[in-house]
């Protein structure tokens, strides 16, 4: 192949693979970081989502004493609406985190996630079908969101590596 | 003048191919990796010229695939197996609910949790086959002394937490403490403590200290690796929701002790005793 920078073809770029494989490296990476974009909306969504639904639930409480909730079991809703609504903040965080730090913020936000879903469950069983195929999508969407976390940071730190080599 | 149809004008195939190939300027800005071919080809027609697949910016990704990440496989895989521990306690506990026309006896509740505890029991075994994680980290043999010296002063701060942590839930949500079982725990003493002491420090700690832990050291810092096995650990006690965020920082501690000791004796030792002083505390008050 010629390596000839006048050839007209082209062709013979193809023979400096470091070009095509960093042109190739950046490409994918782009790729990636649009990804962990998506993906920092999502949970951004999910934890505004929550935050919103449990202030809702809140706001309602003084309607439910009125209808004769006991007052014994206020004070326990309070704390587990309190709790869904930091859960959520914590989602929204993980959200800004993602770009800083992608495996452990996208690994978090499924075990979140999925802890979430089970005690939901647990408590209203009604919330296991709910919303099911919202939340199927969900955790799907960050399972391939730690896919792609993982190879930007090897990628990232394969680059970091080659820098310091001076390559 | 030539004649449509003839065979003089039909076009070798593998030639146009070629032609077109050629024709087409390799310019390294344009060049992707096919999805479906994984050949590296230019994008610029759109179409790959090996498989004909379409480039378009969709499919334009260079693809992660599971061989060339096996961790990432290694993590879902682990998560999995903990959905599929969480969903076992939902049963339980929904059974515990709903299942019964009469109020469950202790005895009952003893036998239904030790029947989790050994399907939670296969699961774990089963997880520690196939992930097979790593090997563990090794600590420097001052560290280790270290940790075996203050795992037990910190193993009582943390009780300390606990108990002020769930006093506090009770005076907030105004919970009475339930009626004391002192006389059935007796009656069934080394079933319950298999069932709350025993059992829960060896498999829980070689899953969230263990398969959790080496698993996801490789693709994470020691440190966030600690954290989200912590997080996991709590999640899993979701029997008792409320109690979460104390037994996250159990896991914690017990996550540094497991690297800190370079074993699993410790941070099973420190869970031992600390469902030993809960239950003992169930006991005598």
């Amino acid at each position: 192949m010629s390596s000839d920078p006048h050839d007209s073809s082209g062709l013979g770029d193809l023979g400096s693979k470091g070009q095509v494989s960093s042109s190739l490296g950046s490409l994918g990476q782009s790729a990636r970081k649009k990804k962990l974009n998506q993906t920092r909306g999502l949970l951004i969504g999910v934890g505004a989502l929550m935050i919103l639904l449990n202030v809702f639930d809140i706001v309602q409480i003084p309607d439910f004493v009125k209808k004769g909730m006991p007052a014994a079991l206020v004070n326990l809703v309070y704390l587990i609406d309190g709790g869904f609504i930091c859960l959520g903040a914590i989602f929204i965080v993980l959200g800004l985190l993602i770009h800083a730090h992608p495996v452990p913020v996208t690994i978090l936000a499924l075990v979140l996630f999925v802890g979430w879903y089970f005690i939901t469950g647990l408590l209203l069983p009604l919330m296991f079908v709910q919303g099911i195929i919202l939340k199927i999508i969900v955790v799907v969407a960050l399972a391939k969101a730690i896919q792609t976390a993982v190879a930007y940071q090897k990628e990232e730190q394969e680059a970091a590596r080659a820098a310091e080599m001076g390559i | 003048m030539s004649q449509i149809g003839s065979h003089h004008d039909e076009v070798d195939p593998r030639a146009a191919f070629e032609n077109w190939l050629e024709d087409v300027p390799a310019d390294p800005s344009t060049m992707v990796c096919c999805w479906r071919c994984a050949k590296t080809v230019s994008n610029a027609k759109g179409i790959c010229p090996f498989c004909r697949a379409s480039l378009s910016p969709a499919r334009n990704l260079l693809p992660d695939a599971a061989t060339a990440h096996p961790e990432a496989t290694a993590v879902i895989r682990l998560i999995g197996v903990f959905a599929v521990l969480l969903l076992t306690s939902v049963v339980f506990g929904l059974l515990i609910r709903f299942g019964f026309s009469t109020e469950v006896t202790y005895k009952q509740q003893l036998k239904y949790m030790l029947g989790v505890e050994g399907v939670d029991t296969v699961l774990v075994l089963f997880a520690y086959f196939w992930l097979r994680p790593a090997s563990p980290v090794s600590a420097p043999p001052t560290v280790r002394n270290g940790a075996w010296v203050t795992a037990f002063p910190l193993l009582a701060v943390l009780l300390g937490v606990n108990f002020a942590f769930h006093a506090f839930l009770r005076w907030f949500a105004q919970l009475p403490l339930p009626p004391s079982e002192a006389a059935e725990m007796s009656k069934t003493a080394w079933l319950t403590l298999l069932a709350v002491c025993i059992q829960p420090a060896l498999i829980e700690e070689l899953f969230f200290r263990r398969v959790a832990l080496d698993t996801l050291h490789p693709v994470m810092g020691m440190h966030a690796a600690v954290l989200v096995s912590a997080v996991m650990f709590g999640m899993a006690h979701i029997g008792t929701p409320l109690s979460i965020p104390v037994l996250m920082l159990l896991g914690v501690a017990l996550g540094y002790a497991r690297l800190a000791s370079n074993g699993l004796v410790l941070p099973t030792l420190m869970h031992f005793f600390h469902n030993l002083a809960v239950l003992g505390f169930e006991f005598c008050r």
